[in-house]
C-alpha cells in the first residue's frame, strides 16, 4: 500500500527568514469561552521552544505589553509585526487565534472541540513565513476500540472531559504539539535542535 | 484517526524534553484561572529554580527558555528587583536572543529600585 501523498507546505519563505527566536503575542479569542485566550498561553510554549527556538515568556510577555497598552489582542494582531519584534528584539511573531473551544452536551456523550489557527511572521520584514489550523473534536465512547494502549488514553482524557467543567487543556496541548511536529506542515527544526537544523528539508 | 492522534499524544510524552521545564505550563494554566497575586507561581518556580541551581550534575538538560524571565518578573513585581535582575541575567547567558527584552527589564528594575531606596531614607 502507497501512503497518501501528503501536500507539502511552501517552506521557502520560512527558510529564507530562518528565525532563531519566536514571539508569542496574546491570542485572539474567537470561542464562546472568554477565558479561553489565557488558557491556550499556557499550553504553547512548551511545544514550540521544543522545536528548538528561543521562546520569548509568554506571560510575562503579556503583562509587558498591557502595562504598555498592548493589552488588545484584536489589536496587537492587527499591529505592524516588525515594530512588535522590534520591542522585544524577536525574530518572528506568532499569532494564534482560538476559533472553537467548546463542549456539546447531548444525552449518552459529550463532545469536545478545540480549534486554532496559527500565523507566524518575520519580524524584519513582516512577511508570513508559516501558517497552519489544527482542529480536534474529542468524542468519548462507550465500549472499546479493541487497542489497549488506545483504550487507556482514551479513559484517561475521557476522565478529564467528562467533569462537569471539561478539562480543554489536553486537547489544547495535543493540537498545539500536532501542529508544530507534523510532517510537512509543522515547524521545521530551530537552531537548539542542530542534529535537524536546516538538515530537515524531506520533512519539513 | 482519532486512535492515531491519541498515539501521537502518547509518544509525545514518551519523548525526553530539551529542556527543564518543571510544571510550566500547569502551573501557568493555574495561574490563570485562580489569578491570585501570582503567588503559587512564584512558589513553584522558585522550587524549580532552587533544585536546578544546586543539582548534582551540571551537565544535564538547561533551564527552558522563558523560566529565569518569568521568575524575574514575578521578583520585580514583589519589589525584589535586585533579584529580579540576577534572573534576567540569566536568562540572559542561557539564552541570548533574549538579550534586548532582558537589558530593557534590568533597566526597568534598576529603576524602581533607585525610586524604592529613595522612598526607604525619606
Amino acid at each position: 500500500m502507497t501512503p497518501t501523498p501528503d501536500v507539502h507546505y511552501d517552506y521557502s519563505a520560512f527558510r529564507s527568514a530562518n528565525p532563531r527566536s519566536i514571539l508569542i503575542v496574546p491570542v485572539v479569542n474567537n470561542s464562546v469561552d472568554v477565558n479561553a485566550s489565557d488558557y491556550f498561553l499556557s499550553a504553547i510554549s512548551k511545544p514550540v521552544a521544543e522545536r528548538g527556538y528561543y521562546v520569548f515568556p509568554v506571560n510575562m510577555v503579556k503583562r509587558v505589553m498591557e502595562a504598555d497598552g498592548l493589552a488588545d489582542a484584536n489589536m496587537v494582531h492587527s499591529a505592524d509585526p516588525t515594530r512588535l519584534a522590534a520591542l522585544f528584539g524577536a525574530d518572528s511573531v506568532l499569532y494564534v487565534s482560538i476559533e472553537r473551544w467548546d463542549a456539546q452536551y447531548a444525552v449518552l456523550s459529550t463532545s469536545v472541540t478545540v480549534e486554532f489557527t496559527y500565523v507566524l511572521k518575520d519580524g524584519h520584514t513582516g512577511e508570513t513565513i508559516w501558517q497552519s489550523a489544527q482542529k480536534i473534536v474529542y468524542q468519548p465512547r462507550a465500549g472499546g476500540s479493541g487497542n489497549a494502549i488506545a483504550d487507556l488514553v482514551v479513559a484517561v482524557v475521557a476522565a478529564a472531559v467528562t467533569k462537569a467543567n471539561p478539562d480543554y487543556m489536553p486537547l489544547a496541548r495535543q493540537a498545539n504539539q500536532a501542529t508544530v511536529i507534523r510532517h510537512h506542515h509543522g515547524l521545521p527544526a530551530g537552531p537548539y535542535r542542530p542534529e535537524e537544523y536546516q538538515k530537515d528539508m524531506e520533512r519539513y | 484517526m482519532r486512535v492515531r492522534l491519541l498515539l501521537l499524544l502518547l509518544c509525545g510524552c514518551a519523548t525526553p524534553t530539551l529542556y527543564e521545564w518543571g510544571n510550566y505550563d500547569e502551573w501557568l494554566y493555574e495561574n490563570y484561572e485562580n489569578p491570585k497575586d501570582d503567588e503559587e507561581l512564584y512558589v513553584d518556580l522558585t522550587a524549580l529554580i532552587t533544585a536546578y541551581e544546586s543539582r548534582p550534575n551540571p551537565t544535564t538538560k538547561p533551564m527552558a527558555p522563558g523560566l529565569y524571565a518569568e521568575y524575574g518578573f514575578l521578583l520585580m513585581r514583589r519589589g525584589e528587583n535586585a533579584l529580579a535582575i540576577e534572573a534576567y541575567n540569566k536568562e540572559k547567558a542561557l539564552w541570548p536572543e533574549s538579550a534586548q527584552f532582558m537589558d530593557s527589564m534590568i533597566q526597568t528594575a534598576r529603576i524602581a529600585d533607585k525610586a524604592a531606596e529613595k522612598r526607604g531614607s525619606q
